[in-house]
């Protein structure tokens, strides 16, 4: 599939847009690594390990694992 | 169809040891009761990411660990996320620098957890060096990837590019460095400077930015396997899971529009 190769292939773009705008599932650990905005977030679980294994501080940002909506959740 | 560059044929390698009856290329393991990749299309994989992201690059190789765990063939696409589109393209200073600049974020934060962030790659066999990185708009980059990817090559430009960003500290915002990346994994280096001049594949990148926002992608990597949505750096595990449920979702769907037969169709 290469729905957006060149310009933009009409037809594929809008098959491509079909399949992924229905409801996805999202699945896995709510505290894996993300990077929303430009900050890259290092998880409160890891950070916690981090932090007992070697000391190290942790930036907190506001959104793990919680920045990515389903449609559903967009009204 | 995109094949898996380093996962697929990581893939491949147990089947091969198995000394069971040879299989074809597109062969793959049973992935689950009632479920038999033999003959299926691979499960497409879209995943959202840019080359200035860390954990993208992390994930990309856990990700890979997750395909060798699950077994079967994958076709994956990359699809173009701006991760930082206030970044200038030629910022002079270092990531702490635009970080504390652009972000507010305290350099005494910052420095640490760019630390951790290696220690991480590390884990993953990758050799970030954030004092040599060249933080720049990726708008091109994408550009550079979108004409990979008509040209068959993408998955290969993703993994210099990434390299490049993180390991090498090469600058990806200009056209030239961009070409010379691109000539290393096979594609004519004047093709690209000339598409990128010509802004052939800007309207493509943006297309993959919108529908992220669409969708409701706010970070990455964010992958979309089936119909399950995997946000962020996630273990092989979760992974090689989705990829696995994904098969079994399309084999309950083939079954369903087969109503005739109570064997799935394969």
């Amino acid at each position: 599939m290469s729905a957006t190769a060149g310009g933009g292939d009409a037809t594929e773009v809008g098959r491509t847009r079909q399949q992924l705008a229905r409801r996805l599932e999202v699945v896995g650990d709510e505290d894996a690594g993300l990077c929303v905005d430009g900050v890259c977030v290092i998880p409160s679980t890891v950070g916690r390990a981090a932090t007992a294994s070697r000391s190290r501080p942790v930036l907190a940002v506001a959104g793990d694992g919680a920045a990515v909506e389903g449609p559903e959740d967009r009204g | 169809m995109l094949n898996l560059d380093r996962a697929t044929d990581a893939a491949a390698t147990p089947r091969a040891t198995r000394g069971g009856p040879a299989r074809n290329a597109g062969a793959a393991a049973p992935v689950g009761p009632g479920v038999d990749m033999t003959e299926s299309s691979p499960v497409e994989v879209h995943v959202w990411s840019d080359v200035a992201c860390p954990w993208c690059f992390i994930g990309k190789r856990r990700f890979e660990s997750g395909v060798r765990q699950f077994g079967g063939k994958v076709a994956l696409e990359y699809h173009s996320y701006e991760l930082a589109p206030d970044t200038p393209v030629d910022f002079e200073g270092s990531e702490v620098e635009f970080l504390a600049a652009h972000k507010g974020l305290p350099e005494s934060q910052v420095t640490p957890v760019l630390g951790h962030l290696t220690e991480l790659a590390a884990a993953e066999g990758l050799s970030y060096d954030f004092s040599a990185v060249r933080h720049t708009k990726t708008v091109l980059a994408h550009q550079a990837i979108h004409h990979a990817k008509a040209e068959g090559k993408q998955l290969e430009l993703v993994e210099r590019l990434f390299h490049a960003y993180f390991e090498e500290g090469r600058h990806l915002g200009h056209a030239d460095e961009l070409a010379m990346l691109a000539a290393e994994v096979g594609l004519d280096p004047d093709d690209v400077r000339r598409v990128l001049a010509d802004g052939t594949y800007a309207q493509a990148v943006q297309a993959d930015i919108d529908l992220a926002r669409e969708i409701g992608i706010a970070g990455v990597p964010f992958y979309v396997i089936g119909r399950y949505g995997v946000s962020g750096a996630q273990s092989p595990e979760v992974f090689a899971t989705a990829l696995a449920r994904a098969v079994e979702d399309a084999a309950s769907e083939v079954s369903v529009v087969d109503g005739a037969t109570d064997e799935p169709v394969r």
